[in-house]
Parts: structure tokens; sequence; C-alpha cells
């Protein structure tokens, strides 16, 4: 079942490291699907842009976070607790992409209600097969809610 | 015939014959000597002194024979009376008496006592001989005791008769030969039995006591000994000694007197000339620094019991390891040392080993936190030379192909030296707490993971019974797991052959994994085990070097050992304990 792509799907990617960025960008890329990638690289950040704040006023609602834990300052999890906490911001699919393969991790993500998390593989070819498939998943087999216009 | 014989005759007709005599001769002579010497007066009284001779002669004749009569009465009644009198001490006497003829020994008194002693009644004994009462094996010397007194009048011996309920009793015979009646013997005798018997305890008490003086006095001198040498080990023992009496107050033990210390006493505490004195004069303010003393010496005092504790006394600056017993109810002995030096040193000690653990765990820490932290920027070297090739595969030459694939190589084995480093600092940091764990189980896993090794290599792995150790599981099967893959790995051109067996060493489980591999040099012997150390080129044999490093770390984990006896091209067998 392919759907039928007018807009691109708009994906924030919290990321601290330009490397990890880069790849997962690239990965995007790749993909076939018509999509956009906006990267901030910390929890502060983020959340401006998510409640278009300062520069971030005119920012576009994202159809998907890609959410990396290790940050500088608010930590990952910090920001996944506001999302979720946040009546609007929190029907935005959370992908938790991480190096850490942590139960501790995992577990508090889960009950901060992350909706899927991923350790990143270590293989760059494997690094890139997994960032397609996540954004296959969510854009071609999940159904997401409707509300472009909050 | 009966006590006649033993009764005196006072004889006091002889006095008188005697006075009447001399009276007739001082007349006779008066009148005799006046003839003579022709005196007139005298001659003249002749007639006359001759009848008054006469006459008295005559008196005295009548007066005689009538007291002689007179004299015959009063005789036999006071004989009769002694006789009596006699009779009754005899017969009340405590000692026994008896009389006996000489020919036949036939008893012809007894007294009351005498009955008592030999358990007969009078008429029993009148109708016995002695003979009756002696006893066989006594009856020669009693015979030779009877001619000696039929000899020499009198006998004094010491014989044994027979009571009449059969016990025989000890007698003192004193005996006496009268020729009255054809002969008798006059005998006194007295039981001795009781005396004898005393006698005979006294003999065996006065012995033993002589025996008990012997071993006494060898005691006594063996305790001199052995005093000396007590007192010597007392005196110089390194540890301090102090015996003391406990002083209670309303039963709290509130002070203790020195009764006596040793030379080590003295040094360990430089108190001096303690004893006699009360210890809160020797040393003032301990009630309120150790009140804790007063509490335990009390206790031990009167219960007894050995109590052995350290303390830190203030006084001394120092620790003193304390034995405290009692011999004796109020009364306590201590044996301490000074263990300020140890106690320091166990301190020291104490430090060190945190500060060694804290390193430790900081390594470990670091370890794993380096690694895990060096993963990332390997990462994008890798990622980004493999992104490289990918995006510009078709405009850069082989060459740039080449150079790319070292980088890319180059990166994934620094990424699995770090992977493995992070293991081996897993084993610590990650241990479980050990439990129970079924080696045949672990093996059958083993044996999972290495399925695929083992169906390409075509390799039999067998093995005994294995036990059941106590460990972590993820470990030991770590630990199989590595030596088994290793005897697959390092093959010869022939099927690999591996075989597991353990051994039960009372403390521990001996394993052995032998296989039929290449061997391993002895001049490695030491190396294998350290971590990263590769013995053979990558290309022959892959891997980091990791593998035993890893078992050593996790055998020793499970305190035991491990090592490898190997002939090189035939094969190896690695031996490692499990402690029990």
């Amino acid at each position: 079942m392919q759907k039928e792509q007018i807009n691109p799907v708009l994906i924030l990617l919290i990321e601290d490291n330009a490397g990890d960025a880069r790849l997962s960008m690239e990965a995007m890329k790749e993909s076939k699907l018509n999509n956009q990638v906006f990267w901030v690289k910390d929890g502060i950040e983020a959340m401006e842009y998510l409640r278009k704040q300062g520069k971030y006023k005119n920012a576009i609602r994202p159809d998907l976070i890609l959410l990396d834990l290790n940050l500088p300052g608010k930590d990952g999890k910090e920001i996944l607790e506001e999302i979720k906490n946040d009546s609007d911001l929190k029907r935005i699919p959370v992908v938790i992409l991480t190096i850490s393969k942590s139960e501790e991790d995992i577990f508090k993500s889960y009950n901060l209600h992350a909706n899927c998390y991923i350790t990143k593989p270590i293989d760059f070819n494997e690094f890139m097969d997994v960032v397609k498939s996540i954004e296959n998943f969510w854009f071609t087999i999940v159904s997401l809610p409707n509300n472009k216009n909050y | 015939m009966e006590f006649k014989c033993l009764l005196k005759k006072i004889d006091d007709k002889k006095t008188f014959i005697f006075i009447v005599s001399v009276i007739i001769l001082l007349i006779g002579i008066t009148g005799i000597s006046g003839l003579i010497l022709n005196i007139p007066v005298l001659k003249s009284l002749i007639p006359g002194l001759l009848a008054i001779q006469s006459l008295i002669f005559l008196s005295t004749i009548v007066s005689f024979i009538k007291w002689n009569k007179n004299y015959h009465k009063s005789s036999e009644f006071k004989r009769e009376q002694a006789e009596e009198e006699y009779r009754i001490i005899l017969q009340t006497a405590i000692d026994g008496f008896y009389i006996i003829d000489t020919i036949e020994g036939r008893f012809l008194d007894v007294n009351d006592a005498f009955c008592t002693i030999t358990g007969y009644s009078k008429e029993e004994l009148l109708k016995m001989r002695i003979s009756d009462l002696e006893i066989k094996e006594n009856q020669e010397e009693i015979i030779i005791h009877f001619q000696k007194i039929i000899k020499e009048g009198w006998e004094r011996f010491e014989t044994r008769y027979r009571h009449k309920n059969g016990s025989i009793f000890d007698v003192t015979i004193s005996a006496n030969f009268c020729n009255i009646q054809g002969g008798v013997f006059i005998i006194f005798l007295k039981d001795i039995t009781e005396k004898k018997k005393t006698q005979e305890i006294l003999k065996k008490y006065s012995e033993e006591l002589e025996i008990r003086t012997m071993e006494l006095h060898k005691l006594n001198e063996s305790l001199i000994k052995s005093e000396k040498s007590y007192r010597s080990l007392f005196d110089n023992m390194l540890n301090g000694f102090a015996y003391c009496k406990m002083i209670f107050e309303n039963d709290t033990p509130v002070d203790f007197i020195y009764l006596d210390v040793n030379n080590s006493f003295e040094e360990l505490t430089g108190l001096k000339n303690v004893t006699g004195k009360k210890v809160t004069e020797v040393v003032p303010g301990i009630k309120e620094s150790n009140p804790e003393l007063f509490e335990i010496y009390g206790n031990v005092s009167l219960t007894g019991k050995p109590y052995q504790f350290e303390t830190y006394s203030s006084q001394y600056r120092g620790w003193r390891y304390i034995t405290v017993y009692s011999p004796e109810k109020g009364y306590f002995a201590v044996v301490f040392e000074n263990t300020t030096e140890r106690k320091n040193y166990e301190t020291r000690l104490e430090k060190y080993n945190n500060d060694l653990k804290r390193s430790n765990e900081e390594l470990e820490n670091f370890a794993y936190v380096a690694s895990h932290d060096l993963q990332e920027p390997l990462r994008m070297v890798s990622s980004f030379t493999q992104l490289l090739d990918r995006k510009y595969a078709g405009s850069l030459d082989n060459e740039a192909h080449e150079y790319i694939n070292f980088a890319v190589d180059g990166a994934n084995r620094m990424q699995q030296l770090i992977n493995d480093l992070l293991d081996y600092s897993r084993i610590k940091t990650k241990a479980k707490p050990f439990e129970a764990v079924d080696c045949n189980i672990i093996l059958g896993r083993v044996r999972a993971f290495l399925n695929l090794k083992i169906t390409e290599n075509s390799a039999l792995i067998t093995n005994d019974e294995l036990p059941t150790v106590i460990g972590d599981e993820n470990q030991l099967t770590r630990l199989f797991q590595n030596i088994i893959e290793n005897g697959i790995k390092f093959r010869r051109n022939i099927s690999p052959l591996i075989h597991i067996s353990a051994k039960d060493e009372r403390d521990y489980w001996l394993f052995s994994i032998s296989d039929n591999g290449i061997g391993i040099d002895p001049e490695f012997k030491n190396k294998v085990f350290v971590i990263f150390k590769r013995l053979h080129s990558r290309t022959d044999y892959p891997g980091t070097g990791i593998g035993l490093a890893i078992c050593k770390k996790i055998v020793e984990q499970h305190n035991g050992q491990i090592w490898f006896e190997s002939e090189p091209g035939k094969g190896t067998t690695f031996f490692f304990t499990i402690k029990k």
C-alpha cells in the first residue's frame, strides 16, 4: 500500500553528532520517499522548533521525530517526556535512535511513551538500511493522524 | 578349790609368840642373874619371880590358845570376803579371764567378759576346752607359749581365737601358772581385734602416707621445676600479663588490684611497681576512658568465661589485644599484646585495598567508557569511507577503492578490538551473582552457538558427564565457547575432534578440553592468555586475540586457574579449575 505523496513528509532529527545526522540524512536521501529532514543539535532547539518559538516561529510541524538519547544539556529522555506531556505534540511519533543498548534506556523510553526504540547499527550498510526502513515503516505502513493545521 | 590359792595368810602369830618369849626370857634372866651375882635382893625375889613367870607363861598359853582360836575364826571370814571381792572384780572386769587345767585345757572358771568376747555362755565354756577356741595354725606356737609359762611362771603373748559365730579375733594373753589342783593356768585376755584393725589401718595409712609424701616430694620438685619454667616463661614472654583481684561494690565492678605482673607488662604499659595497687591509682582516669574494661573484667571474674577483645587505650595511645580469663572466682588474669603496629598496618592495608579497589573500578569504568566513546568517532570513519565508496564508486579508480578498503578494514578491526575490550571489562563489571550451573546444559548451548562452524569443519565434539558448578552462567558459556571455538579454528587438515571432561578434585572441579589441532608451541605458554596477543597472522587465523584472555579472566573470577598442555602438530588440552 503505497501512499500518494503530494507534500514531502517532514522529519525532525534531534542529534548532536553531525556525522550521525549527516549519515541519517544521506540514508533518507537514498529513500524513494519524498521527505525533508530538519536537523536540530540539542533539546532546547528542538523544543523551540516544536513550539514555534524564536527563530522557529514559522516552523512546520514534523510528521516524525528521530531522537537521540545522548544529548548535551537537556537529554533525550527529558525531551521525550516534554513532548509526550504536551497534549498537542504527543501525537507525533517519536523514534529513539541511539547508540545505547542499555535495557534501562529502553525501559525508560517506552515508559515515557516512545513510539519505538532503535539501536544504531555500527555497520554502515546496516545503518543505512535501518534508517530507510524507519522511514518506510512510518510513512508507508503506519497510518498517522492528520493534523497539519495546528 | 577356787580362789584359796590367791589368799595371803596374814601371820600375826609370829609377832605374838615373839613378844611373849621376850617377857619370859627377861624374867628368867633377872632370876638367873640374881643367883649368879649373889645379889641378896634379887635372890630373895627368885621364888616370887618364878611364880610370876609361871603365871605369865600359863596365862600366855591360855590367851594364845584363845586368840589363836579367834584369829582362825576371823581370817576365815576375811578370806571369804576377799574371795568374793575378787570374784566380783574378775567377773565385772572388762578384760576376759579364765582358768584352765594344764592337762586337758578344760575351762575351770571364766568371767562374763570372756563370755562376751568368745560369744559362748559360761555354761557352754565350762564344758569346753581352750583348744575349741584356738585356731589350728596357731596351736603349735600356743603350746610353746604354755611350756614357757610352766617353766617361767608367766608369759604374755598375742594369738587369735575363733568366736562362736566363726569370726576370728585377736587377743593379748597374760598367763600365769599356779601349781594348785595339779596345776592350772590363770589367764587374762584382751580382745585386740579393733586395736589390731586400727593398727593395720594405721599401718596402711602410714604406708600410704609415706608413698604420698614421696609423691608429694617428687611433685613438689617438679612443681618447683615447672614453677621455675613457668615463672621464666611468665617473665620472659612478650605478652603482658597481669593477675588481678576484682573489687565489687553492690555487685558492680568498680576497681581491681594488681596481684602479680610480668616484665612485659611493665614494658608495654610503662607502669612500675603496680603489685598491690589499684588500677584507678595506677592509671588515673581509666574508668572514664575505658569503662568497658571494668565491665568485661568483672563479668569474666564472675562467670569464669574467657573473653578476647581489642581495645584502644588513650593512656598508651595504642591498641591492645586482650585475653581475659578467671582462674578463681573474683579474680582474673589478662594476657595482652600491643597491636598498635598491626592495627596501623591493617588500617594502611585496608586503605591500600580500598585504593586498589577504587583504582580497579576506575580502570574498568575507564575501559568501559573509553571503549564506548571510541565507538562513535570510529563509526564515523568507517561509515563515511563506505559512504564515499558507495556514492563515488563510478568516479574513483581501483587504487582509490583499495585505499578506501584499507581504511574501512582498519576502522572495522578497531571496532572489533573495542568491542572485545568492552567484553573483557564487562566480565568484572557485569558479573552476576553466582548460582548453580549445569555444565551439560552450557555445553549444549555452546554446541548450538557453534553449530555452523561445527558443520562447516565436520568437527566432532564429545564429552563425559559434566558436573553442576557454582558460577556465572553467561561467563561459563563464554569460557567453554572460546576454548571449543579455538579447537575448531586452529585445526589441522583433519576433522577437529574435541573432548570435554571433568574430574572431582575435592575442593574444585578440574575441567579439560582437548583437541587434535595444530598445538601451541611451549614457548608461548605465558603469552596465549595475554589480551590481544596473537600467535598467528590474521590472514591465517582471523581474530583479535582476546579469546583466551577472556577465558583467563572468567576462570579467575571463579577462583580457579587455567593452563594448557600441548604438543605442536598433535593437539592441545586446556585445563581449568572451578572452585566448589
